[in-house]
């Protein structure tokens, strides 16, 4: 991969960074609205989608983000080792899922995940990380993989946090555009707003090596609203 | 507590709360938790050990409620940690904490429980006294079965500042939390029972008003559910 006739040429972190925040990446991501279908369905204003935004930015994000950023680094830390590797991302896992007590949230999430893991074995079909999610029974959650991604594209992990905080903001306004039309750039501003009230957190974040140091922090809310959504059949997000 | 021959061996030390016996047999306890004093004031810190010894089964009842009254932001905490030895339950029937406009407390709950062990613990959190918008909380449970993470999570609340999808514009967290084990509970709609990639669940929900009616019809089916204690 990535060696064209008779040199070798690699792709910046950075491009690779903009590729996987890009919703036109064949990963699946459009069928998801970062929970705020389910939101907007169980009664929850227009007009609150703004401080939602926040709310996910400094709540499930963190949780997301700081998972990645753990994966990256197992993935880093075990090297060639691929026992190590196999318990580092299996621990990982478990505090992921300690800390996301809805099944309807982490079925999304490995279901998503799936897409990911697709894009990575064709792409860097070599790499312990890619293939170890590969073969994890009954998959991996989606910030597994994209801390594995991140640690075969060499993304730093503060990139990492930031993609994370980002992908899971623009999730919500692409949505919104769906749910509720409205002038396309002020769901824009929301994402801007949204990731700015999270950079206070992301030296922290990207810092973290420890599966139990990965915030836990709830949205109780949303994890209910995402438990009927899953429950109901008319419905243009999975999630 | 510990199994003993003829009474399991209870050791209960007073502090801010103080425990009373209500009953005990070879391995099971019933144990009161009564406040010593005016709790939570501002700078009070409260800290609850509970030691669960193997295949015995301890209930503990608090009576009455607990208000952390304003005390202009400073910090109050609550901690509990509970140990659960190999095939030991323990039932809490937790009574409300009301967090009053003005308080700032930090409850932390941490269990670690053992193989074969269980836990079922009854917790309502009330921002607000009546007509009050209520104060900050920062809700903390860190749970473990046989070493491993099996639910945690840090629920940052504070009533002057509701987050939609956090727990929005409601006051009340009512729940019904059972580690090492699941037992889903009847009356409850599907969307308010959280079953854990481990074993264990939790039971939420979230309401504007105080109405426990609802969780504890549930709650009383969850304490019928274990065999070893009879009905008071």
């Amino acid at each position: 991969m990535f060696t064209a006739a008779g040199r070798s040429a690699q792709p910046s972190p950075a491009t690779l960074a903009m590729m996987l925040a890009d919703a036109r990446l064949p990963v699946g991501g459009h069928v998801h609205s970062g929970g705020l279908e389910p939101a907007l369905r169980a009664g929850m204003p227009v007009s609150d989608v703004p401080e939602y935004l926040i709310g996910r930015a400094g709540t499930t994000s963190l949780v997301e983000a700081g998972t990645a950023v753990v994966a990256r680094h197992a993935v880093l830390a075990a090297g060639s080792d691929s026992w190590q590797l196999r318990s580092a991302l299996a621990d990982v896992e478990r505090a992921w899922a300690a800390r996301t007590p809805s099944r309807t949230m982490r079925e999304v999430s490995r279901a998503l995940a799936r897409g990911y893991v697709r894009f990575a074995r064709t792409l860097w079909a070599q790499h312990p990380g890619v293939a170890e999610c590969e073969s994890t029974p009954g998959g991996v959650a989606r910030p597994i993989i994209l801390g594995v991604l991140a640690a075969a594209a060499g993304i730093d992990a503060a990139g990492l946090v930031r993609l994370v905080v980002y992908d899971d903001a623009q999730s919500v306004a692409a949505a919104m555009l769906k749910l509720e039309p409205l002038d396309p750039a002020i769901p824009a501003g929301w994402v801007l707003a949204a990731c700015a009230s999270a950079e206070p957190s992301i030296d922290s974040l990207a810092a973290l090596t420890s599966p139990d140091a990965i915030p836990a922090s709830g949205a109780p809310q949303s994890e209910e609203w995402a438990e009927v959504h899953s429950r109901t059949t008319q419905r243009l997000f999975r999630a | 507590m510990s199994a003993a021959d003829h009474r399991a061996r209870l050791d209960l030390r007073a502090g801010a709360i103080v425990p009373r016996e209500i009953e005990r047999t070879e391995a099971t306890a019933r144990v009161a938790l009564v406040a010593g004093g005016a709790l939570l004031l501002g700078g009070d810190e409260v800290h609850i050990d509970v030691t669960v010894g193997a295949g015995c089964t301890l209930e503990l009842q608090d009576i009455g409620g607990t208000v952390a009254y304003a005390a202009d932001g400073v910090r109050s905490s609550w901690s509990v940690d509970v140990t659960i030895d190999v095939g030991g339950t323990l039932l809490w029937s937790g009574m409300p904490l009301v967090v009053a406009t003005g308080a700032a407390v930090e409850r932390s709950l941490r269990v670690d429980l053992a193989a074969g062990a269980r836990a079922f613990l009854r917790e309502t959190i009330v921002l607000g006294r009546s007509f009050e918008r209520g104060g900050t909380a920062r809700l903390r449970t860190d749970t473990w079965l046989e070493g491993e993470p099996l639910f945690v999570e840090e629920l940052s609340v504070a009533g002057d500042r509701p987050v939609p999808g956090v727990i929005g514009h409601n006051r009340v967290l009512d729940s019904i939390l059972v580690l090492g084990t699941r037992v889903p509970p009847p009356g409850i709609a599907p969307a308010n029972h959280f079953e854990f990639e481990g074993a264990g669940c939790l039971t939420r929900t979230l309401g504007r008003e105080l109405h426990r009616e609802s969780l504890d019809v549930a709650w009383a089916q969850v304490i019928a559910s274990v065999p070893q204690l009879d009905p008071v």
